[in-house]
């Protein structure tokens, strides 16, 4: 699990899972905060500040070493991506396809949308590595898996995490 | 000629070369114009992707009219965009689309806003304002001018003519058997059943009467598409728009989500040159009226069928289109701006709210209730918050530079609201001016609230997270400073929530003793500060789960002049019985009777009569079934609920006899014996008086009743029976 | 609205509820004194959001420790006068 963020620069990895493993990403991202700093583009508002601060233990210059920017529409979303430059740490997509759920967005924006915003990702995954988590949606419907699929054929690497114990209910999706 | 009057209607037809205008002539004639406007959307994108565009729109048949120019983008700055001109505005928004889906990588300005915000803001004329027009023989404005602003306290109000149409019953609940009409002295009923009769007689009441205002309850939803499905199927057309050959508006009902809630809007009728407003449908109407509605429209510039029908944030949105249409700053199709990166420490210590403390629980006396004033738009204005100014070093110190988007827009907002608050503390309620500027006070301080929350609103156009996470900074320093102050002063800080505080001290009990405060206060923060009142007593409550446990806005007390404050108990919640709400209120007036906090005791025997006196009528069923209604908003779709809350069974019942719920609506229901233990209101068969489960209601009548005896030390149940 | 951190209560309650195993296991006398210090702990969470320590657990000790030295300060000053009395 410990090898999950450990990403290579000219990387860009794909995780998928339940939301139920979010706490678990969340310390993952303490951990490798103690070795470099991290930018983090927050698409699903999870960024619990809490609890990474718990797994750091509290210690400023970890959470000092973090930076998060968010982003609480797909435009918003595309337009982080577009106006980064590469950068030296490795960046981390938190809940991707969060804000590309939003079904008030008509379904042909945030296609093109995501499509504007893969290249943005390759490039940027380019400098320091890069990565990209996705949760099932609360409701799940053809659209989102549309989404779901198109960005899973643009990733190198594809990391599919379940529970270890049945679940109550079964990753239908993946 | 030249006419002058009030401003009723402006907008456009696909007929209209530019915009029509209804006037309300001072000699109280309607008139109608037309006046040629054009309107322009702007583009920015890469140059080739521009000229591509540019001979996209020349083979368009529609002629435009394009060039380059340079507009202010706010967070950018001045750029070069192309304007896309087009004569007559009704063609806007299908050429637009049609651009849009062509060239969806482009970003468009200026291109959703409503055609009377383009207007008010292009001519500097309002909804309701008094206009001089100066037209030609065709009724062709060749120049308009408002002879007033919509800053005025008490402008001239125009001589509506109202036409008032309502059900004889809530269609909701029952079928309605007649509808009422009445306008001037008038009233008649008109009945239902011959449809015939039904549109004949509406229909000489709306061409001898050809009223500017027609208020109806459940127009919206049920009156006026029936009356439309009738004069179809009698085909005899009811001339509800005073606007000669143009159809009504139609505007489909839905639920969409806003502040963690969701919220239900109805399906709407509006109508063009004269004015629909179903009082059941529309924002707050059971707050501030007609007058606050009026005053909503002059202060947003959205026409006053919108206004009435506002959602959060579309009134303080409008406003800031007004400011930015006026000064050239593009107003995006989209918000693009998104956050700069934080640190997971600036996370921390940004990503908060108001203050809210803990009160020190129980009863207290000589209590003084200070407020800022508008806190979160004075915070604005004051230190000039915007999304496009740097935030100042320091807080509560102003940024430097020109006042931004956000303080222009609030700042004769939040004048208005200082102008209402002094001018109503010194009118009597006697004054016939006393309900309008109470009216036009309640609708600018909801625009007031709405503004903070609209500054961090994701889709919000100039909204802006770290704006809004600067205003919550600095309202958290100015309420630390006040508390500093009193406590410097000696005072005892019972309790603080976001803006105001309660404060306390031994030799304190009039408004002069606290003026000092007030100015300390003052001096610190920069900001108003104002006395809501002295309570004789007031008692903040306890948790009801916890005793130990104090709970931040649940409070009640008297203040001196005898009116009652109360937060947070049952007569405040929504879904409260009014039977119990109204008992809770008796008993506080009781109370209130009290001349300090000693006397307490002694108003014990007359609540107990009172409650006695309820229990009685309760159990001897004298209570309108009605008064024991628990009201519930269904909070998301019936098959989302994995174990239905009251409200969803209720709604389960009404879904049963075809009667469909959306989130965000309220159902109504009754407590019943027995299972399901609840009967929803609006189903056909009214419910049986005798499967009203009396006990529960007797039981929830003493909770509220204890609620107050307990923290007084009253509480003594025995002498209830 | 924007909030991503949870609120100082929500952060509270989740601080208390991961202690639920250890108040489990205490007597029910323990168990009632606990909940004594957590609820003391509550009656300044404005200040404990207001000081945004990235372990909110540490801020929620010094007010527990914060309301038994105000207890202590009360019950010494009782003490002091019924001895006074005595006299």
């Amino acid at each position: 699990m410990n090898e999950l963020l450990d990403i290579m620069p000219g990387q860009w990895r794909l995780v998928l899972t339940p939301k139920s493993l979010r706490p678990t990403i969340l310390t993952l991202i303490a951990r490798l905060a103690q070795h470099s700093p991290l930018l983090i583009f927050d698409g699903g508002n999870q960024f619990n500040a809490y609890q990474v601060a718990r797994a750091a233990r509290g210690r400023p210059e970890v959470l000092k070493g973090i930076r998060v920017s968010r982003a609480f529409t797909c435009y918003q979303m595309a337009a982080l991506l577009e106006g980064t430059c590469n950068t030296t740490a490795p960046i981390l997509l938190l809940d991707f396809l969060s804000t590309f759920y939003d079904e008030s967005v008509p379904i042909t924006e945030r296609h093109r949308l995501l499509e504007k915003c893969l290249p943005l990702i390759h490039r940027l995954s380019r400098s320091a590595g890069l990565l990209v988590t996705v949760h099932p949606p609360a409701v799940p419907s053809e659209e989102s898996m549309q989404l779901i699929r198109r960005l899973q054929s643009e990733a190198a690497e594809v990391w599919l995490l379940e529970l270890p114990t049945p679940a109550p209910e079964p990753l239908r999706l993946f | 000629m030249i006419v002058t009057g009030w401003l009723l209607d402006v907008f456009t037809t696909e007929i209209t070369n530019g915009v029509v205008l209804w006037l309300l002539g001072e000699d109280g004639q309607r008139y109608r114009f037309e006046h040629t406007f054009l309107v322009t959307f702007y583009v920015a994108g890469p140059p080739e992707r521009l000229r591509a565009l540019w001979r996209f729109l020349q083979s368009q048949p529609e002629s435009v009219r394009l060039s380059r120019t340079e507009r202010r983008d706010l967070f950018a700055g001045p750029m070069t965009v192309l304007a896309v001109e087009v004569s007559r505005p009704a063609v806007l928004p299908r050429l637009f689309q049609m651009v849009s889906q062509a060239f969806p990588d482009l970003t468009y300005y200026d291109a959703d806003i409503h055609i009377a915000l383009r207007y008010s803001a292009a001519h500097r004329v309002f909804p309701l304002a008094l206009c001089q027009i100066e037209a030609d023989e065709n009724s062709e404005v060749k120049a308009i001018q408002a002879l007033d602003t919509p800053w005025e306290l008490d402008p001239a109000v125009p001589p509506l003519r109202i036409l008032t149409i309502e059900p004889d019953t809530d269609p909701g609940h029952a079928a309605p058997a007649q509808l009422i009409v009445s306008y001037d002295r008038c009233r008649y009923s008109l009945p239902l059943e011959s449809a015939q009769a039904l549109i004949a007689g509406l229909r000489a009441t709306l061409k001898r009467y050809d009223p500017d205002l027609l208020l109806t309850t459940w127009g919206d939803t049920w009156l006026l598409p029936l009356l439309q499905k009738l004069s179809k199927e009698q085909n005899w057309p009811l001339p509800l728009n005073r606007e000669p050959v143009s159809s009504v508006i139609h505007r489909k009902e839905h639920s969409y989500f806003s502040y963690g809630q969701i919220i239900y809007r109805g399906r709407q009728v509006c109508l063009l040159g004269r004015w629909h407003i179903d009082r059941h449908n529309a924002m707050l109407w059971d707050d501030y009226g007609l007058d606050g509605v009026l005053e909503m429209a002059r202060v947003t510039g959205l026409p006053v069928q919108d206004a009435a029908r506002l959602s959060p944030g579309t009134g303080i949105s409008s406003m800031q289109f007004l400011t930015a249409l006026r000064q050239g700053i593009l107003i995006p199709w989209h918000k693009h701006q998104a956050e700069h990166p934080k640190t997971a420490m600036e996370l921390l210590r940004a990503d908060m709210g108001g203050m809210i403390y803990q009160p020190i629980p129980g009863l207290h006396r000589d209590v003084a209730g200070i407020d800022f004033v508008s806190m979160y738009p004075g915070i604005m204005v004051r230190f000039n918050i915007s999304p496009e100014v740097p935030r100042a070093q320091d807080d509560l110190t102003p940024a430097p530079g020109y006042p931004g988007l956000v303080p222009q827009t609030l700042a004769p907002l939040l004048k208005k609201r200082l102008e209402f608050k002094s001018a109503l503390a010194s009118l009597s309620r006697w004054d016939a001016r006393y309900k309008p500027y109470q009216a036009r006070a309640s609708a600018n301080k909801w625009l007031l609230v709405t503004c903070f929350g609209y500054l961090g609103y994701k889709n919000a156009r100039f909204g802006r997270i770290e704006a809004h996470e600067a205003v919550t900074a600095y309202g958290r320093e100015a309420l630390l400073r006040a508390k500093e102050a009193a406590e410097e002063l000696d005072f005892t800080v019972l309790h603080m929530y976001v803006d105001g505080l309660w404060v306390q001290r031994a030799d304190c009990q009039t408004p002069r003793d606290f003026q000092e405060l007030l100015e300390a206060i003052r001096q610190k923060t920069g900001l108003p500060i104002a006395l809501d009142g002295i309570y004789r007593w007031i008692v903040f409550l306890p948790s009801k789960v916890d005793a130990r446990l104090p709970v931040p806005n649940r409070y009640f007390g008297i203040f001196q002049n005898g009116t009652i404050k109360v937060r947070g108990i049952e007569a405040r919640r929504h879904d409260t019985p009014p039977f119990i709400a109204e008992t809770q209120m008796q008993i506080l007036e009781i109370l209130a009777r009290a001349p300090d906090a000693d006397h307490l005791p002694d108003c014990l025997p007359a609540v107990a009569m009172l409650v006695k006196k309820k229990i009685a009528s309760l159990r001897a069923g004298r209570i309108p079934l009605e008064d024991l209604l628990v009201s519930q908003r269904l909070s998301r779709e019936l098959q989302k609920y994995r174990t239905p809350s009251p409200a969803a069974r209720a709604a389960i019942q009404l879904a049963r006899v075809g009667k469909q719920t959306n989130p965000g609506q309220r159902v109504r229901f009754l407590l019943t014996r027995g299972r399901p233990g609840i009967h929803s209101w609006d189903l056909p068969k009214p419910p049986d008086p005798r499967t009203v489960d009396i006990e529960r209601y007797e039981e929830l009548l003493l909770r509220a009743t204890q609620t107050f005896l307990e923290p007084l030390a009253l509480s003594n149940k025995n002498c209830l029976f | 609205m924007g909030r991503t951190l949870p609120s100082i209560t929500q952060a509270f309650l989740q601080e208390q509820e991961s202690f639920a195993r250890f108040r489990r296991a205490l007597r029910r006398s323990d168990q009632i004194a606990l909940d004594d210090l957590f609820a003391s702990a509550r009656q300044h969470l404005a200040a404990a959001g207001y000081a945004a320590h990235a372990l909110p657990f540490e801020t929620f000790l010094l007010c527990m420790l914060l309301e038994e030295h105000k207890e202590v300060m009360r019950l010494r000053q009782h003490v002091e006068q019924l001895l006074a009395r005595k006299e």
